[in-house]
């Protein structure tokens, strides 16, 4: 016996929405193959098996289908179905304004026969589709430079460094020119037909590229797997994207399965219409609320308390007897201790490597060792313990280099400082600058290292390094 | 320039309109056409749903009954207009061609019995 899968196939729909000869021609090579299409889904055309056999195929487009059911015949649909009966053509099916209509007799009458009839009847029925989708486009694309370019001139380095941020601003600009390009594609196509329609009383056949909807569905596909995937690898990720994903999927499921049950009996169009319009109301309700309650039990519960792997847990207070907060030690390794300057025996310090973003072209690490809460604020360290921190910069693509570099020097003009370069032979790299105060006539402990493809910006707490400390701190952070 | 809507009716919506003189149900419409132009003109059932809305929103023909999802149309004054107008077109267009390669025999009347050309 022959299992439901062996005769069932679904495919990927590679036509673009207004393909409608490319699509017939598919689904009578299909047919003459042994599969007879079910049904059209977003992204899947699904099959049944069938005797091979020839048939005709048409995929019109009819404007008048109903937006609470639009999968669902309304009056009008039925009627513009009788008329194709009529003519031989049976409807296959309807998803939309799409429909799908089978012949057995070759040489039938086509549905369309007057070219301006149809040209003008596509255009009606797509109206919506294409003028959301151009207002998305024409609102994304700016929206989306405007992003990058405010990001890039606030901060370069960050910027550049954030391999996830950078993916998905990338993903979703050539998601959009996707969308753009098909819709430039039936642009162009609505043109030529209204004219040669007109001027000539002619179908213009449409053509559409199966590669770029191919690669439009694998984009969308990696597009949420890049999205999702990163989520799940964070610490509270998991919890966030489950609960997001409950909240919105639950109340949608009872919305269809409430649709379907309306659909099978027979309820009048005015009441069906209510019923479906109260469900998405009362499931649009639900996900709020749902999602609201679940994050605030969540929250309650320290479901999204982000716990620091390789730290130990300490308590501290603002203020003698005041309220216990609790802070971290972390023990990561650092490429520059405090030991490795000084001889400071204290050995409570919290050691933290921060990744602040990796790409292809940029990799940013802020490095911390750092003294606990109760310790820094305590009277009792005189003089105070050093405390180090630094930022490494590594370009990895040449030409950027310099771009990085004054950018990390301009940054610090907001602040109402500047970057003067200075002596870099006790540092022993390639150049140095040290950050003044505009006005002032000392400089500050920050300095400025750069040294091959990576830029170092170093800032010490409470100690200023010496010639043989900066020899060592040029030979411990400037190597790559 | 975008024509104006019906100026010119095809041989399509001609046929469509010529058989609406006697009331008729709309997908009858497909076999009187066939019979009446001996096959020649065909109209798909797409083309003719349409068309029987558009000529109605134009006012050129009228519901006159419906039975389920079996409607009737007629042709309205309007329409009867649109249709002679087109005749008159379509004589003259004959007309010119008789004086031109026929040797400028007698021309055809048009619809208010005028000749064009005369």
């Amino acid at each position: 016996m022959r299992t439901d899968r062996w005769n069932k196939k679904r495919e990927l729909n590679l036509y673009a929405f207004y393909d409608h000869t490319g699509l017939e021609r598919h689904l009578e090579k299909m047919a003459a193959n042994g599969w007879m299409l079910e049904s059209v889904g977003t992204y899947a055309l699904r099959y049944r098996r069938c005797e091979p056999k020839k048939l005709r195929f048409a995929v019109v487009y009819y404007p008048k289908s109903d937006s609470f059911c639009p999968d669902e015949p309304n009056h009008e649909n039925l009627t513009f179905w009788d008329y194709c009966a009529g003519a031989g053509w049976q409807i296959v099916t309807q998803r939309g304004d799409t429909h799908i209509f089978y012949n057995e007799d070759l040489d039938a009458v086509p549905i369309e026969t007057e070219a301006v009839v149809q040209v003008e009847t596509m255009e009606r029925a797509k109206k919506g589709y294409v003028r959301s989708n151009t207002i998305t486009v024409a609102c994304m694309l700016p929206t989306m430079l405007y992003l990058w370019t405010t990001e890039l001139r606030r901060d370069p380095v960050a910027f550049l460094a954030d391999g996830y941020d950078l993916t998905m601003m990338l993903m979703i600009f050539v998601m959009i020119l996707l969308f753009g390009v098909e819709l430039l594609g039936y642009r162009l196509w609505l043109r030529k037909a209204k004219r040669n329609a007109r001027e000539l009383g002619i179908f213009t056949p449409t053509h559409s590229s199966r590669w770029l909807s191919f690669l439009r569905s694998i984009w969308i596909f990696v597009f949420w797997a890049l999205m999702v995937i990163p989520l799940l690898f964070r610490s509270a990720g998991p919890r966030i994207v489950l609960v997001s994903i409950g909240s919105v999927l639950v109340p949608i499921g009872g919305a269809v399965l409430v649709g379907k049950q309306v659909r099978k009996r027979s309820v009048p169009p005015k009441k069906r219409r209510l019923i479906l319009a109260l469900t998405v109301l009362c499931s649009a309700l639900l996900s709020v609320m749902l999602m609201a309650g679940v994050m605030t039990y969540g929250i309650s519960s320290g479901w999204f308390d982000n716990v620091p792997k390789n730290a130990e847990e300490y308590t501290y207070s603002y203020t003698v007897g005041g309220n216990p907060r609790v802070g971290y030690l972390y023990h990561d390794e650092l490429p520059l201790y405090i030991q490795d300057l000084t001889d400071t025996d204290y050995d409570r310090y919290s050691c933290e490597a921060i990744e602040r973003g990796s790409s292809v072209f940029v990799r940013q690490v802020e490095y911390r060792q750092e003294l606990p809460y109760d310790v820094r604020w305590s009277d009792e360290n005189d003089p105070p313990l050093p405390e180090l921190s630094y930022t490494v910069i590594d370009v990895k693509l040449a030409p950027l280099f310099d771009f990085c570099l004054q950018s990390t020097l301009r940054a610090e003009d907001r602040y109402g400082s500047e970057y003067r370069e200075t002596d870099p032979a006790p540092w022993g790299v390639d150049r140095v600058w040290q950050l003044w105060e505009i006005g002032d006539s000392e400089p500050l402990d920050t300095w400025l290292l750069v040294c091959g493809s990576r830029v170092v910006e170093f800032r010490p707490c409470d100690f200023s390094p010496d010639a043989a400390q900066m020899a060592v701190i040029g030979e411990k952070l400037g190597k790559g | 320039m975008a024509r104006e809507k019906f100026q010119t009716l095809t041989e399509q919506m001609f046929y469509v309109l010529l058989c609406l003189r006697e009331e008729c149900c709309g997908m009858d419409l497909m076999e009187r056409i066939r019979l009446l132009t001996s096959g020649r003109v065909s109209v798909g059932p797409g083309t003719l749903y349409n068309l029987l809305e558009q000529f109605a929103a134009e006012g050129y023909i009228i519901e006159t009954k419906c039975e389920g999802r079996r409607r009737s149309y007629v042709l309205t004054e309007k329409g009867e207009e649109r249709l002679h107008g087109e005749m008159d077109r379509l004589t003259a267009q004959m007309n010119d061609y008789q004086r031109l390669l026929k040797g400028g025999d007698k021309p055809c009347e048009l619809t208010d019995g005028t000749r064009s050309g005369s």
